[in-house]
Parts: structure tokens; sequence; C-alpha cells
């Protein structure tokens, strides 16, 4: 019973405006959604309760978009995320990250290349915290406290978990790119 | 109460949400109908509800509020199961079962005896007062198998209402059907009159007018893939279930798929009166 619009080439199904279910027909009213919106559409009961959790980890709070993005770039890069790393290159370089520190973000060997010592412990911390979570030693948790407050850390830590969500679904599914992020690139 | 049973009740009071949950008993049928929504015949997938399952939701809309059963299909009564389960469930709430009655010839009708005395009526398809009229739509012989069941399910004390589908019959035709089914001992109330949904085989043959959240009243519809909003809407195109009028796949417990439903029903304007029923 699949359902395909856009690129054929997802291993799940993506969704269209034409059999998105009534809870999360407004997520199609503003435009095309992302095609991993259209994937997690299948499941519109997790949908409907990922959307505003997810709204709320990756958009600006007490944090800015740049330093959120470079845990989504980080932790896609770690997952090996084909479509998550393209599509928040874009997003990085639009928050004000670099080009250098965009490219230094999505290797696989993370390097300190155009990242303040901020952004550099975030990254490290990022690797670490999906290679092993429970071996983020003390110095590692010293040195991200030197840059954030622990409630920031809370919040961090919680957005490397969703974005790991939604890199597996990306993964599985092997989304292709939304043709908007081809466009732009 | 809980509070979503309060929610519940208050939205069938307003006319917000039908007083009835529909169960899809089945998707498979003996019959292959030009206008069926759910692309139903002999091949299909049955993609039932099971007893066990039926059972529990008409319980929990028991408990909700809720004030009636409806089972369709497919045709519910290729079930085997399907009468005695419709007269246990007619204990907890009154029972209308869509079926196509032609299943019902000769000695097959005593089958039927678990709904003797119980609260279950049958609504029956009858779209013309001719097997001319009726059965290019609906099959060779289904005129002749529908008069023929109706008197003898009536005989036995079962309830029976009639429900024709618009496709294009000109007022001639309708007033001869209504004139059919009152000899049949069929009061008018009991006559049920609808359009075809444009949904399924009607979409595909470009019959049947425009069927969405905006034409269809709230009808809490469980199948076996979830909960939709109308017992028209979980339809079935070139394969494919529709998922544009699903709620929710939560159907068990009912309560979570019918938390999602109460939110729409708030949310879409009281609708106009509506041609489906």
């Amino acid at each position: 019973m699949a359902v395909l619009s856009g690129s054929p080439d997802a291993r799940l199904p993506l969704v269209g405006r034409d059999q998105a279910a009534l809870t999360i027909r407004a997520m199609y009213s503003d435009g095309e959604p992302s095609n991993v919106t259209k994937v997690l559409a299948g499941s519109p009961d997790t949908l409907a309760a990922m959307a505003p959790f997810l709204s709320q980890v990756m958009n600006p709070t007490t944090l800015d978009l740049a330093t959120k993005e470079v845990v989504v770039l980080r932790v896609s890069a770690v997952n090996r995320c084909d479509y998550c790393v393209p599509t928040h290159q874009l997003v990085a370089r639009r928050s004000g990250l670099s080009a250098e520190a965009v490219e230094t973000l999505s290797a696989v060997e993370l390097t300190g290349a155009g990242l303040s010592p901020r952004e550099h412990a975030l990254a490290t911390y990022c690797d670490q915290v999906v290679a092993d979570a429970a071996a983020v030693d003390e110095d590692l948790l010293a040195d991200m406290r030197r840059h954030f407050a622990d409630h920031e850390i809370v919040e961090l830590t919680v957005l490397a978990g969703a974005i790991t969500t939604l890199n597996y679904v990306a993964g599985v599914a092997r989304i292709p790119v939304d043709p908007r992020t081809l466009a732009a690139t | 109460m809980s509070e979503l049973g309060e929610a519940v009740r208050a939205a069938i009071d307003e006319g917000r949400l039908g007083p009835r949950l529909w169960l899809y008993a089945n998707y498979h049928c003996n019959l292959t109908c030009s206008y069926c929504l759910t692309e139903s015949g002999p091949g299909v997938p049955r993609r039932e509800l099971s007893a066990e399952a039926m059972t529990r939701a008409v319980a929990e809309a028991a408990d909700l509020g809720f004030r009636g059963i409806g089972i369709t299909g497919g045709e519910p009564f290729l079930r085997p199961d399907l009468p005695a389960l419709a007269a246990d469930l007619s204990g907890v709430m009154p029972v209308l079962v869509l079926t196509n009655a032609t299943l019902f010839e000769g000695r097959r009708i005593a089958r039927l005896d678990p709904l003797s005395g119980r609260d279950v009526t049958l609504q029956i398809s009858l779209d013309a007062a001719s097997p001319v009229a009726n059965d290019p739509m609906r099959g060779p012989g289904n005129f002749e198998r529908v008069i023929d069941a109706i008197p003898r399910l009536r005989e036995r004390g079962i309830g029976v209402r009639v429900a024709t589908t618009l496709y294009g019959q000109d007022e001639q035709e309708l007033r001869a059907v209504e004139r059919l089914v009152a000899d049949l001992g069929i009061p008018p109330d009991d006559h049920v009159v609808r359009p075809t949904a444009a949904r399924g085989r009607a979409a595909e043959a470009g019959l049947g007018e425009l069927a969405g959240i905006d034409e269809l009243p709230a009808e809490a519809t469980v199948t076996v893939d979830g909960l939709f909003w109308s017992p028209f809407a979980p339809t079935v195109r070139g394969g494919r279930l529709d998922t544009d009028l699903l709620v929710s796949r939560q159907t068990s417990p009912l309560e979570d798929g019918m938390r999602s439903f109460v939110g729409l029903v708030s949310e879409v304007p009281l609708a106009e009166a509506t041609r489906f029923r």
C-alpha cells in the first residue's frame, strides 16, 4: 500500500499531499514538506507527536541556530546520513557557520579546521555521544561546561538523539535529497 | 466519566460526531459493484477485523458514549462468525449491518437465526426498481435476490432498511424504487438515499460526488488499518488504501485514536446538512 509522489527512489513510501492523514494535513499546507517529513507521514500519529518536539529542539532557543546546526550536521555526518548532511550543509551555512566549518563538520574524521573552541568542543561531544554516551568522560563534560550551561547540555544532548532518530529513518528509507536542496547546491 | 468520554458525548449531542461507531468487518465481497468505494470483490485481500477487536472496540465505544454500532465491508456476511458476533454486540448497543442480502437464498437464511429478537437491523442495497436498471451496477441476478430476501428477513423478525446509491437514476426511476421499497413494507425513514462518493472504483470510473472532510459527516470508523473519519473514508483505489481521511493508526485502545478524532472534530466547522448518510 505504498504512496509515492516525488522521487520513487525511497525504500519507504513518501506520502504525498493527496494521501496525508487528517491530523498532519496542515504540514502540507505551506508548500511541499521535506522528504523526511513525507516518510514520517506514513505513521501520522508518530509524526503528529514528533513535529512539536522537533520544532522545539531544532529551532533557536537560548541556543542560536548556528550552535544547533553544529549538532545536526555533526551527528548526521557521524551517522553517515546521505539525506541529512547535504540538507543541513545548506541550513548550517545560512545559520552563519563558515564554509570551512561546514566542511569540517561534514567529514567522517573530526578536525578543528574552521571551528571555534566552542564549536569544536560541541562537535567532539557529539562524536562521543553518538558512539557511546556512557563513555563521555569528566574531561569532555568539563570542556562542554566551559562553553555551555547544564540546561543547554541537556538540550543539545536531546537534539543529538532527535537527529539520530531522523538519521535512522532517512538511512533505512534511503530518502532522496529534496529537490529544493539540489536546486540550491 | 472520563474527560474523553465527556468530549465524545458532547460532540454527539452537538451533532459534530455521528452517534454510531462503524466497524469494517472485512474488505472482500461476492459482488464487484461498479461504484464500490473499497474495490471489493471475491479476490481482494480480506483484511478482516477480528471478532476480538470488534468486541473490544464496541465495549470501549459504549464507555465513551457511542450509541450504536455499524458493521460494513466488503460483504460482512461472507464471514461465518458474523451472525453470532452481531447478535453478541447488539447486547451492548443497537447494531446496523450493511449487506447486499445476496447470501440468504433458500435455507441459507437459517444462518441468521442468531439475529432473531436481537437489536440488529440489516441495511440492504437496492438502487432501482427493476433488474434492468439495478443490475448493471451491482451484477446479474442482484435485484431478484434482494427482492426475495427482504420479505423473508422481515418474516423472521429481522429489521430491514434499504439504501439506494445515486449514480444518475432519473426521477421516474427514483419514484419507482421508493414505491417498491414502500410495497416491501419499509417505512420512508428506513430508506436511505445517498450519492455515490467519488472514491475507490467510482473515482476510477469518473463517477460520484466529491467526498472529503468537508462533505462527509464525522462518523468514527475502525478498520484493520486504523481509525478513519467516516465509513466513506477507508477506500481503496488502484489496490492501494487511501489515507487522506485517516485519523489514527491507533484503534486499540480505541481512546488513543478517539483523542485525535475529538481534536479534529472540534476544529472542523459544523457541517451543513450532508447528502452522505
